[in-house]
């Protein structure tokens, strides 16, 4: 499922979708990834963080703000400052990185699970899926739902994220 | 109230007093700097932040003791991000030898930008095959690239794994398939694509051409070959005409042959995409093949045990050929012995192994290079394999003349004394097992009579046979005693331009039942899955080879069961051989299983000299069957 949140207009097709997550990596922290996909699914850039500590000292200070901060803050916004080739379109499948639209002027949507859909108040149905989002923008939301129209005719959704953690995988275990 | 340097996002849940309420330790520096009073607004600006912050108690304490402030600044400290690039010019910082082009280039048509590579202009007219498209779903299969060991720059390594699954990449418009492949044949081509060398050493039947020819496919998509050698044995040089047909119509295929100028003609100056040559003119234009100036993108080795032996001169002579990849094609990597493997790699993988490394040395080397799969694995779902030993006993004129034959010639071995040879042995064997399908005087056989028993029945069932022996001249014996059943002969003495439509014949005319073949004509790279019936006139030193044919049959596209009847003659030397090929069988199938250690197989000399109780000039040997 989609919950979209954000902003932009334009009638341009979706030509590159970021997918961006952030990954728990056991014993070391959470490391965060973007990969910029073509709608057909291939890569034009990818990005990584190495795995980042939660500090206690913050995690007692920003309380239950502290994981949106770490996630979208710290770790996100890192990645998609580094970012190109611009993605016109940012998919996550972390809800702290909805926070991501505050940061940037590009349009998130999250992939989430059916538990999180009570509260999303419109939405559409994409590669048998239900989707639904936050947006009240009805022209970014159909600028949203025809990007994931066209690249679930070659991939599902979730698939980038399948990249990205072994991607991640990948370098934490030349990283060891 | 609001916190202390708080964020965009506010110290939501985290009120004064649970701040308090959690026994908030300053950590030991602090505590320390505690001791130095530092005004509230300092503590304030450092921070950077405005607050409201309403310290009423610690105000009043400011007044009577030393302050104990803690002073905490948040900075953003955000971490080392890593960035790769895919563009036009593939990876930054790419390792130029491992580095294919960038996925912009990934997969584009053929015909997009043709550049050096030619289209054949018939590839239009060949028929379109595609795979039924179907929606894509979350649980669909999905194979990722892996990058190969050797592979090491992380940037190229994340290229290969970042690129979307097989599945997808073979699935789109540019790529079309006559069938959809089986998962582990996905998996087989993502070994190959992204290996500079590799060994696809899968049991035969599994797919091993159409895996190369996907992935010699995308390669040539990829721009990251333009070239390509392939060199397989000349009978089955029209088989992979016909599979390139069938698998990759658009690629242009060339097969190398003629007289001698026209195949230097071929070499020099035809701009096919696949150059198909056999391995016996490649000592005949070993000049042109490993011209210097002359360097292959890729050069594939079909049935590369043909190289098992590295001082052969065919292997002289791959191993000279310039070649940026190597990839071997074998479903029997190890024949006789580990050193069958180790030839291989002499051209796979130049100087990874050698004969002098211990087993678990050449194991931990190949780990990587190998990749080698087992119908009973990957094909769970395929016909059974029926396997039945005909025991047969000798007729009383073949008895006879088997007896007299064995006394005379263990009797001759063994006056021979220090000048017996192991092909003095071998002749004997032959010469015993020629009896067992024979009686040389009267051409009576049991084994022909259960033949056309056997036969009898396939033919009443409207099912095909394949025959096999290791003599043309039985093989000519047997047809002339199985006429009923309209045999046909497919063996050396057949010309190679005739092999195609007798194979062709058998399979469309229903009156063929049986073909007859040898087996180093008939046991590798042919398709005969349409046939039900297996028969092994006589056995093969080696069950590698045995298999071999038996596959020919049992093989994907097989529609039911494949029965396989080895015929014994009990009581004589096929008996014997047979209980000691049982035990190598039992022994290959362990051989490449990752956790037994390779071991020797086929027959070994003292093994033959074993099956006469014989001795070498330096001793008796024990026959290990016994």
């Amino acid at each position: 499922m989609i919950a979209v949140a954000e902003q932009t207009e334009t009638n341009e097709p979706v030509e590159r979708i970021g997918f961006i997550t952030i990954v728990d990596v056991p014993e070391l922290g959470y490391a965060g990834g973007m990969l910029v996909v073509s709608p057909v699914g291939r890569p034009i850039e990818f990005h990584c963080t190495p795995p980042v500590r939660e500090n206690r000292t913050q995690k007692i200070l920003y309380g239950q703000t502290y994981r949106g901060f770490l996630f979208c803050d710290q770790i996100a916004a890192s990645i998609v400052e580094k970012s190109k080739s611009r993605p016109q379109l940012l998919i996550t499948d972390r809800s702290a990185l909805l926070a991501l639209d505050k940061i940037t002027d590009l349009p998130v949507a999250m992939l989430c699970s059916l538990d999180q859909t009570e509260n999303r108040v419109s939405g559409f149905e994409v590669g048998g899926e239900q989707v639904i989002s936050h947006t009240e923008n009805p022209q970014l939301l159909q600028r949203v739902k025809s990007a994931c129209l066209e690249f679930t005719k070659s991939l599902p959704l979730v698939e980038p994220f399948e990249r990205i953690q072994l991607a991640i995988e990948e370098a934490q275990s030349v990283a060891r | 109230m609001a916190y202390l340097g708080a964020p965009a996002g506010g110290f939501a849940g985290l009120s004064e007093q649970n701040f308090v309420e959690q026994n908030f330790a300053p950590p030991a520096v602090a505590r320390k700097n505690m001791d130095n009073a530092i005004p509230l607004i300092d503590w304030q600006n450092s921070i950077g932040q405005e607050t409201s912050v309403s310290v009423d108690s610690v105000t009043t304490d400011l007044a009577v003791v030393s302050p104990a402030v803690l002073s905490a600044t948040f900075r953003k400290r955000r971490p080392k991000v890593s960035s790769y690039f895919f563009s036009e010019t593939g990876v930054q910082e790419k390792d130029p030898r491992a580095l294919p082009n960038g996925p912009a280039n990934f997969f584009q048509p053929v015909d997009g930008n043709p550049g050096d590579i030619v289209i054949d202009p018939t590839a239009s007219a060949s028929p379109r095959h595609d795979v039924k498209q179907h929606q894509v779903t979350k649980d669909d299969k999905r194979t990722h690239l892996k990058a190969p060991k050797d592979v090491i720059k992380m940037g190229d390594r994340l290229f290969y794994m970042l690129q979307p699954p097989l599945e997808s990449l073979l699935s789109g418009e540019t790529m079309e398939f006559p069938f959809p492949p089986f998962d582990f044949q996905y998996e087989g081509v993502g070994f190959l694509f992204t290996r500079y060398n590799a060994i696809l050493a899968d049991e035969m039947g599994l797919g091993k051409t159409m895996q190369a020819i996907t992935s010699m496919r995308m390669l040539l998509r990829t721009r990251q070959a333009t070239s390509i050698l392939l060199i397989c044995p000349k009978p089955l040089v029209t088989n992979w005409l016909r599979e390139f047909k069938t698998w990759a119509p658009e690629v242009t295929v060339a097969a190398i042959q003629g007289n001698k100028s026209e195949r230097a003609w071929h070499w020099k100056h035809n701009k096919a995409m696949v150059k198909v040559a056999n391995y016996e003119l490649l000592i005949r234009d070993e000049a042109i093949v490993t011209d210097a100036d002359r360097t292959y993108d890729l050069c594939v080795l079909d049935e590369a045990q043909r190289v098992k032996n590295k001082q052969n001169s065919t292997s002289k002579v791959v191993q000279r050929i310039n070649r940026n990849r190597s990839w071997a094609l074998t479903g029997t990597p190890i024949e006789n012995s580990i050193n069958d493997l180790v030839g291989i790699c002499e051209f796979a993988s130049p100087g990874s192994v050698n004969q002098n490394m211990t087993v678990r040395e050449i194991k931990r080397n190949v780990k990587d290079l190998i990749l080698r799969r087992t119908k009973d694995i990957v094909m769970t779902d395929m016909p059974p394999r029926l396997m039945r030993d005909a025991e047969l006993d000798l007729s009383q004129e073949q008895s006879d003349r088997y007896r007299a034959a064995e006394n005379d010639g263990v009797i001759q071995l063994g006056e021979m004394g220090d000048e017996i040879t192991i092909n003095h042995v071998f002749e004997l064997v032959l010469r015993l097992k020629q009896i067992c399908n024979f009686d040389p005087v009267t051409e009576k056989s049991t084994k022909v009579d259960r033949l056309k028993a056997d036969l009898e029945e396939v033919a009443a069932s409207g099912q095909k046979a394949i025959v096999f022996s290791q003599w043309v001249g039985a093989i000519e014996r047997i047809s002339d005693q199985v006429q009923q059943f309209n045999p046909l002969q497919y063996h050396g003495r057949i010309a190679s331009k005739r092999r195609d439509p007798i194979l062709q014949e058998f399979k469309e005319n229903p009156d063929r039942t049986v073909l007859l073949m040898s087996y180093g004509a008939g046991s590798v790279g042919l398709n005969l899955q349409f046939c039900r019936y297996v028969f092994l006139f006589d056995r093969w030193w080696n069950p590698a080879i045995e298999d071999q044919a038996i596959n020919r049959a049992h093989r994907i596209g097989a529609t039911g069961s494949v029965t396989i009847t080895r015929m014994i003659m009990a009581g004589t030397i096929e008996q014997r051989i047979h209980d000691i090929l049982e035990e190598k069988r039992e022994l290959f199938n362990e051989i490449l299983s990752p956790d037994t250690q390779p071991i020797n197989r086929g027959l070994s000399r003292d093994e033959i000299f074993g099956l006469f109780d014989l001795t070498t000039p330096k001793g008796k040997i024990m026959n290990p069957a016994a």
